[in-house]
């Protein structure tokens, strides 16, 4: 199959979903639960983005899951306490690498 | 002296000025998204370095602008599925982009067509949720205007570089597989503000189990799956639980 064909249709299609509400839409403000809704919509869809990565990396063997689990709890608890993002990323990173390799040498 | 420092560039305090400080706010925001997200680049540098045709490959960075959504085409190509499925692989993943545009396009209506355009072409995950956030925050249409494409510029150009980067190297560098763990950490830290209402958090409590059914089933669909229910749960529990 023609890569090129596949790209440019997948590119034009996500161009499109990108720009049809703000070139068609745009003169009209949603209704408030419309609103709200886009916005639940969006965060289900970032969370579904951490989650299924994740399950990814945890997929690859019991050290990997338990320091994947680690990680993400780290991250989440300096997230939730208002650290900023590269903290988020370097303590969940370090934590995830330090459970692994304890987990690797317990067995 | 004080003409010649006003002729050389915005004195303080002066709209240009205050653009500039928007505008770098944006970035410096996007920088430790940049950081998050290079390992990914990486990964989806050595996929476009693994195909036959690699500018076609290369050119879905730009085109599709959507790591998850190109890894997902070239692995479509790559096992010799058809057209038609190589796109609908593309275009589940990418379907998010609707909601986020749709949820933007109320605060860019009084923008001019080629800012909207410019806007629109600009947005991911990253770029929806700062948007958010900053369109949250006291601010004039324009100082809003300039924080996101001081964000969005940053992250497109970031985004294109780290991928050419890793599909010139190719194979001569190896990527260590704990790191895959820095792009869902990075939007850990952007979703976390969400949790803060009752919606948002039902919203993220839906998603988590349709992720893992997702993953378990091996569905592709499961982002979309998502995204519905947890519109569904925000505005059910926020019904409850009015403000």
């Amino acid at each position: 199959m023609n890569t090129w064909l596949a790209v440019v249709l997948v590119g034009l299609g996500s161009c499109a979903l990108r720009l049809a509400p703000p070139l068609f839409a745009q003169r009209f403000t949603w209704p408030d639960p419309v609103d709200r809704g886009l916005r639940h919509a969006g965060t289900a869809a970032l969370v579904y983005l951490v989650v299924a990565p994740a399950l990814g990396e945890a997929r690859v063997g019991w050290p990997q899951a338990a320091g994947v689990a680690a990680g993400m709890l780290v991250g989440l608890a300096l997230a939730l306490r208002g650290h900023r993002a590269i903290a988020v990323i370097a303590a969940g990173l370090g934590g995830a690498w330090l459970v692994t390799l304890a987990a690797g040498l317990i067995g | 002296m004080t003409a010649l420092l006003v002729a050389r560039g915005a004195a303080p305090g002066t709209p240009a000025r205050r653009r500039g400080g928007e505008a770098r706010r944006g970035a410096m925001a996007m920088l430790p998204m940049l950081v998050g997200y290079a390992p990914f680049a990486a990964v989806v540098g050595a996929a476009v370095a693994a195909q036959d045709e690699r500018l076609a490959a290369w050119a879905g960075t730009w085109l599709i602008y959507g790591g998850a959504a190109q890894l997902a085409v070239l692995g479509a190509v790559g096992s010799g599925s058809g057209l038609a499925v190589t796109v609908a692989a593309g275009m589940v993943i990418n379907a998010r982009l609707l909601v986020y545009s749709a949820a933007l396009a109320p605060h860019w209506r009084t923008e001019r067509r080629w800012v909207r355009t410019l806007a629109a072409a600009l947005l991911t995950d990253v770029t929806w949720a700062l948007a958010l956030r900053r369109y949250s925050e006291p601010g004039t249409a324009s100082q809003r205007r300039w924080y996101y494409f001081g964000a969005a510029l940053t992250l497109w150009s970031g985004w294109v570089t780290m991928v050419t980067t890793a599909a010139i190297l190719g194979d001569r560098f190896e990527v260590d597989p704990g790191l895959g763990l820095a792009a869902p950490l990075c939007l850990l830290s952007l979703v976390v503000p969400a949790l803060r209402t009752p919606g948002g958090r039902a919203s993220a409590a839906v998603a988590v189990p349709v992720a893992i059914g997702a993953a378990v089933m091996a569905v592709d669909a499961g982002l979309v799956a998502a995204a519905a229910a947890g519109c569904v749960a925000g505005l059910l529990v926020e019904g409850r639980n009015p403000r």
